[in-house]
């Protein structure tokens, strides 16, 4: 069995230095596994597009040099936003197969120092060519879902914008995150139409971020199981319902198959909610809610979100936490880590099996990991 | 660990090996090649976007579910007001080459009545 044995996330935001990000969120995970930097025997660097964003490419060796590791075996993971597990199934690979007792994995994106249009087309990248032609972008493809999912199952606007409503709420209590401020369902369906029925509200920000966890052979949280599985990239391409994302279900399936877990053995979950609308969807594709029933998973208005079964997003998620590509699912494995040992800043009663869900590109590259208490 | 990719349940377009389809059809890249005063292939909007890329226009991307069972992305200008919704019938026509063969072909949708 492969564990977690520290972890660190360097608040969120903009504006953010990418070295002093990684040498941040390197130096705190080094701190909570007491270790010294000669102690670790690998890095895996989680990191989507630093060579469109940051101009910066060789990204391994770029991250040891500034995150003071220089000299230690570096490799970059890339599958766009879902780089972050991708990194950990690598460095549990490592650690599983024997080549490395402790490895470092640090997941980081600066997406803010370039405009809005240009982060825009760098991440146009991870569609297909033929649809990016259309001029569509991804929200605009997370429109069209969006369009599918609420006619499929009579979803109003109201209803989703209560996704983000949560979301924000949960932020506004957690130091590390983008978004610190609540909003209303009146400020989400009166915010600035993206690609309709997406609207900036439903949106995660850009992000820039940094966080990190040592992998080890030892440690408070176990790696329980894992699931990876892609999807065409082009949405046209594909022949499930345009309100689903397959790969996801893929990847959970493998997960809960390793651990010998189900989906109501979950306490809490940090899911890739990218966009508002991909909450329900998620939380149906794991198999934590059924088909078209996972916006009753929103606890009512006034109630505690941390008191439903499972917790979902406990941070504030992708869409209030933030997203800095890179670091998300990183990020995401720093929240379970805090909220299965009880330190977390929105801390769930009690949980013992977590579970992170990471998304690359529109739906095609998806991980998942369940994480569980050692004892 | 690792899934399987998902399988595409098509095959190859018989003319240009590139578009996966449901056996022993053409892509619609290369029907409108060959025939391009023939209006496309009749189906049903899937979902539905009205995008920013055109402020001056209510211009809206389609996916549409094709007969056989292809997807296309289609573009659709409405008249101010209207709105298209999943699971209306449409036509898709190709529009016009803005690159080198078939990759260059987009298309346009029309209200199928």
């Amino acid at each position: 069995m492969v564990a977690i044995s520290g972890g660190f996330t360097v608040p969120f935001g903009r504006g953010l230095d990418p070295a002093q990000l990684v040498r941040q969120a390197s130096r705190g995970a080094l701190d909570d596994a007491g270790l010294d930097e000669e102690q670790v025997d690998h890095v895996v660097v989680a990191n989507a597009a630093a060579e469109g964003l940051n101009g910066i490419a060789n990204v391994a060796v770029w991250t040891v040099t500034h995150a003071g590791l220089a000299g230690t075996p570096a490799v970059r993971v890339e599958t766009g936003p879902s780089s972050g597990l991708a990194g950990l199934a690598v460095a549990r690979a490592l650690v599983g197969a024997g080549h490395a007792e402790r490895v470092l994995l640090v997941g980081w994106e600066a997406m803010t120092h370039v405009d809005t249009a240009e982060a825009t087309r760098v991440l146009g990248q991870l569609m297909a060519p033929d649809e990016r032609r259309t001029g569509l972008s991804l929200p605009a493809l997370v429109a069209l879902l969006t369009s599918a999912y609420q006619a499929r199952y009579q979803v109003d606007d109201a209803a989703l914008a209560r996704v983000a409503v949560k979301a924000h709420g949960l932020a506004a209590g957690n130091p590390v995150a983008h978004f610190r401020d609540p909003v209303t369902v009146d400020d989400v369906l009166a915010s600035r139409p993206i690609s309709l029925p997406v609207r900036l509200l439903h949106c995660a920000p850009l992000s820039d971020g940094a966080a990190a966890v040592v992998v080890a052979r030892d440690g408070p949280i176990r790696i329980e199981g894992m699931g990876h599985a892609t999807d065409a990239l082009g949405l046209t391409q594909r022949r499930s319902p345009p309100e689903r994302f397959a790969a996801t279900g893929s990847a959970a399936r493998h997960a809960f198959g390793e651990a010998g877990l189900g989906p109501r053995d979950v306490d809490v979950v940090e899911l890739h909610d990218a966009f508002s609308v991909l909450e329900p969807v998620n939380l149906e594709d794991l198999g934590l809610a059924e088909p078209g029933r996972g916006l009753e998973h929103l606890p009512e208005p006034g109630a505690d979100p941390l008191a439903c079964s499972p917790a979902v997003n406990p941070s504030g998620g992708l869409k209030a936490r933030g997203h800095p590509i890179g670091a998300t699912g990183v990020a995401q494995l720093v929240e379970l880590y805090d909220q299965l040992v009880g330190r977390a800043a929105n801390q769930v009663d009690g949980p013992r099996v977590g579970l992170a869900h990471n998304i690359g590109g529109f739906g095609n590259n998806v991980h998942c990991a369940l994480l569980g208490l050692s004892t | 660990m690792s899934g399987a990719p998902a399988q595409l349940d098509g095959s190859a377009c018989p003319a240009c090996s590139r578009v996966a389809l449901p056996a022993e059809q053409p892509c619609l890249a290369c029907l409108a090649a060959t025939r391009p005063t023939v209006l496309g292939p009749a189906g049903h909007i899937l979902a539905c976007t009205r995008t920013n890329a055109r402020p001056d226009k209510d211009h809206w991307v389609l996916l549409v579910g094709l007969e056989g069972g292809a997807r296309v992305l289609a573009g659709l200008d409405m008249a101010s007001g209207d709105v298209p919704a999943v699971g209306d019938p449409v036509v898709v026509l190709r529009e016009k080459d803005h690159g080198d063969g078939p990759a260059g072909v987009r298309y346009v949708a029309r209200p199928r009545r």
